[in-house]
């Protein structure tokens, strides 16, 4: 059994992809903006409806039947 | 100005803690209502790299983890401004409380239960029937073992989840911050055996214990 302790302090004692997994996958997901720059200019604000996750979350979530679109009224 | 968003708390009485965050930004806290949300200045243009931004992520969240009960935001949370954070709390303070209340005093553990050859046996299967008998023989390993492991941490654990996936079995174990190290030295004494690997992490947020909004969830009335 090999045992890791996440405590902030000692992050090589889990490994990165422990870390990663958690903070891609675990959590509140919000649909937000972000500014883009250029040459120290901002330029647009875009609507950010990407999201990053795991290859194995992704493939999970593929998998899941897609809503129904609501029927126009 | 746009904001990384860390970590939703239990607004208290007590200051909040002074750290740096993603890209050596100072860590700061917004209070709404009975929440407190932890977030520091995004340079839109970062500077370092992706994995010292992850770690610098995860850093801020343990240690605030060590002190009360948080929910995350998935790496990397982005607002265009601190209003948009303060609407979204708006919006969801009853969810963020209530779970904030039920777990601030836990944290989650995770045991990853795996075979050590799990594709040996697949590769001299010759017929199909054979193939999904190992299978199922390979997860009665898994749930077997993650049984035993359940059973004897089942005094320090407030609740239990477990889900397959890929790479076997992931036991999720709801524990309280003042029975981590007991957990550590319990889950450490299990005899494990010639077939599996088990593999502890933690403690992290106990975000498999949360009903968390969904992305674009609308609004309660």
């Amino acid at each position: 059994m090999s045992f890791l302790v996440n405590d902030g302090d000692s992050a090589d004692e889990v490994s990165l992809l422990d870390i990663l997994d958690h903070v891609l996958n675990s959590g509140i997901v919000i649909h937000g903006r972000l500014i883009i720059s250029l040459a120290q200019v901002d330029l647009v604000y875009v609507g950010l409806n990407v999201l990053l996750t795991s290859v194995e979350t992704a493939l999970r979530q593929r998998t899941e039947p897609l809503p129904l679109p609501r029927k126009r009224k | 100005m746009p904001v990384l968003a860390y970590c939703i708390t239990e607004s208290g009485p007590q200051a909040a803690p002074a750290l740096t965050g993603v890209a050596g930004a100072q860590v700061e806290s917004l209070t709404e209502g009975e929440l407190r949300c932890f977030i520091s200045e995004f340079q839109t243009q970062p500077e370092g790299n992706a994995t010292d931004a992850v770690l610098q992520f995860n850093r801020v969240l343990q240690d605030i983890l060590s002190r009360t009960g948080i929910i995350p935001f998935r790496f990397p949370t982005v607002l265009a401004n601190e209003s948009e954070l303060r609407d979204y709390l708006r919006e969801h303070s009853e969810p963020c409380r209530e779970a904030l209340h039920r777990l601030k005093d836990d944290v989650q553990m995770e045991i990853q239960v795996t075979l050590k050859s799990p594709r040996a046996e697949e590769q001299t299967t010759t017929s199909g029937r054979e193939y999904l008998q190992q299978r199922q023989a390979r997860s009665k390993t898994l749930e077997q073992t993650a049984a035993k492991l359940q059973e004897l941490t089942v005094g320090l654990t407030r609740d239990w989840l477990q889900k397959a996936n890929s790479q076997g079995l992931r036991c999720y174990a709801l524990v309280k911050r003042s029975s981590v190290r007991e957990f550590q030295q319990t889950a450490g004494a299990f005899p494990g055996s010639a077939e599996v690997r088990i593999r502890v992490t933690g403690p992290w947020a106990a975000t498999e214990f949360m009903s968390l909004p969904a992305p674009g969830q609308p609004t309660q009335p």
